[in-house]
């Protein structure tokens, strides 16, 4: 506050806490990791790597990495396939109720909790036969991921400047040529954060996973919760780490466009 | 633009639209219909039976367990909203203030904590507060303890990992209200002759009102569907109401109790979110 040293200096003092508060979960993880014993001593002793090695030897968790990968890709580019024309279409429309409604459901995704997609698709899947495959969790990151890719390819569109798409015209592009030189390189830059941050969200989902699947199709987060309750050892931090370098190697690319911060909006 | 025109350009929007609208409504807006009508049904031997019933919902009014179970669930879901604000209050109204060379940084550190996995993040508490976690160790290392403290498996374990799991969420939306904050206002606060406190009762906490009412309603929603942080700190002993959708489906193979357990959750959400609406647009007015 200004004018008060001791009000600021208090403040400072409390943020400094809640920050290692945000960040010690994860400080815990990558030094437990590292550890040479399975359970804590305090303060800590050893160091060694054995834990990747048993994490990697151990079978359980690469198929399940593997699988989250490329269901995270595949997610993201089917996501982006439905939201770019969309989020196009709705640039052309009249603002007024029907657009607005349209831009409603379409982040309606974000609102409902993954817990009840989780449900509801369980039943609906288990009468089509899509529980436990590869292509019924596939419908279901790409509707996690959705809204966050549709969200940021909206703000791009909008921001499209309407002159150079009229010059384009104007000077006998094709629809599609000005599409692909005028339309796409000034949508890169917030499709590319969107599109990274969607990858992190299906790969961070854990909850639809569970419910739509069993034994044959499990994701990473799945098999590290599986592990959890198995063995419980620093195997399951070994590969947590990998995650959290992962995590703050996606933050730092997103936040490099500048689109870190838009991350906390609600769908509202 | 002539009519035709018009009407071409309406086509087209509709076919960009149709694959969006067509996917939403197979993966999302039919299941939950499908869920709606399973929640009106019975069950037996975990086969559902055809006829209506309003059976699986009479029993969230008459059962005290389902009465505790709601009530448990919207108490923790209201302490983590709090103590978001406690936490996240300091730290939004110091990035606000902070110069811009900092103000990147400050953001960085609120939000990678987003994009770590949250069973991984949920996991590192479980191995800060569980029986042989890292605060049990040190305190008993220290000779304090004769006993480890019951710190996970329980509504504490559940409070601290979900404040911590959704806190960066509360931090963006005060700090978004504080940084549209003129500064010249504080100032003139302070040049009228008004102490620290009132410049903050009077000026910055009303200013800061719509972030924190936002930011309150997300953690809020988020932590009452939140599955991942209950399931592992509090574990299935407690009474959390996603941790019971999830025990019935799975567990008990009652789906009929359990999406009707949903659709009382997915209400909840959704009033919460209308409420929000409203009370935004009241005091938008109102300032």
């Amino acid at each position: 506050m200004i004018g008060s040293p001791g009000w600021s200096a208090a403040r400072t003092a409390t943020a400094v806490l809640v920050y290692l508060f945000l960040i010690l979960p994860m400080l815990v993880v990558v030094l437990f990791s590292t550890s040479d014993k399975s359970f804590f001593t305090f303060p800590p002793t050893g160091f060694s790597f054995r834990w990747y090695e048993a994490a990697w030897s151990s079978g359980r968790f690469l198929g399940p990495a593997v699988r989250s990968l490329v269901l995270a890709v595949l997610a993201t580019l089917i996501a982006m396939g439905l939201a770019i024309p969309g989020a196009l279409a709705l640039r052309r429309m009249k603002p007024g109720r029907l657009r607005a409604g349209i831009e409603f459901f379409f982040l309606t995704p974000l609102i409902v909790p993954a817990l009840i997609i989780g449900i509801a698709l369980l039943y609906s899947f288990s009468r089509v036969r899509l529980l436990d495959t590869f292509a019924g969790l596939l419908l279901a990151h790409t509707l996690i991921v959705f809204p966050f890719i549709f969200r940021a390819v909206l703000t791009s569109v909008m921001g499209l400047r309407q002159h150079l798409l009229d010059s384009s015209e104007m000077l006998g592009a094709s629809p599609l040529y000005t599409f692909r030189r005028v339309v796409l390189p000034d949508l890169v830059p917030g499709l590319a954060a969107g599109a990274i941050f969607a990858f992190i969200v299906s790969l961070d989902q854990f909850t639809v996973s569970l419910f739509v699947t069993q034994s044959e199709q499990q994701v990473l987060p799945v098999a590290i919760y599986k592990y959890l309750y198995d063995v419980n050892d620093p195997v399951v931090a070994a590969v947590s780490t990998v995650l959290v370098l992962f995590g703050l190697l996606a933050a730092v690319v997103i936040n490099w466009f500048g689109w870190l911060r838009h991350l906390g909006g609600s769908a509202g | 633009m002539n009519a035709a025109a018009d009407r071409t350009s309406n086509w087209v929007a509709w076919v960009l639209l149709g694959p969006g609208l067509l996917f939403l409504a197979g993966v999302l807006v039919m299941p939950l219909v499908d869920m709606t009508v399973i929640s009106f049904r019975s069950e037996s031997f975990g086969q559902i039976m055809p006829g209506f019933t309003l059976k699986n919902y009479a029993s969230f009014f008459r059962d005290t367990t389902y009465v505790q179970l709601f009530l448990q669930t919207f108490g923790a879901a209201a302490l983590v909203t709090l103590l978001c604000i406690l936490f996240g209050f300091p730290v939004a109204s110091l990035i606000a203030d902070a110069p811009a060379k900092w103000r990147g940084l400050l953001y960085f550190l609120v939000a990678a904590p987003l994009l770590v996995n949250t069973v991984v993040r949920t996991y590192g508490w479980l191995l800060i507060l569980g029986r042989k976690g890292l605060i049990n160790e040190a305190l008993a290392g220290m000779h304090l303890l004769e006993s480890p403290l019951a710190l996970s498996g329980n509504y504490i374990g559940l409070v601290i990992g979900g404040t911590q799991v959704f806190l960066p969420f509360m931090i963006l939306s005060i700090a978004t209200s504080l940084v549209a904050i003129e500064k010249q206002l504080i100032e003139s606060s302070a040049i009228l002759g008004a102490g620290p406190l009132r410049t903050f009762f009077q000026v910055k906490l009303p200013l800061a009102m719509p972030g924190i009412i936002a930011g309150s309603v997300l953690v809020f929603s988020l932590m009452l569907g939140a599955f991942v942080t209950p399931l592992i700190l509090g574990g299935t002993a407690i009474k959390y109401l996603s941790v019971a959708v999830y025990t019935d489906a799975l567990v008990l193979f009652n789906l009929p109790r359990a999406t009707a357990l949903a659709i009382v959750l997915l209400a909840v959400v959704l009033l919460v979110y209308a409420l929000q609406k409203r009370t935004m647009r009241r005091y938008e007015e109102f300032l």
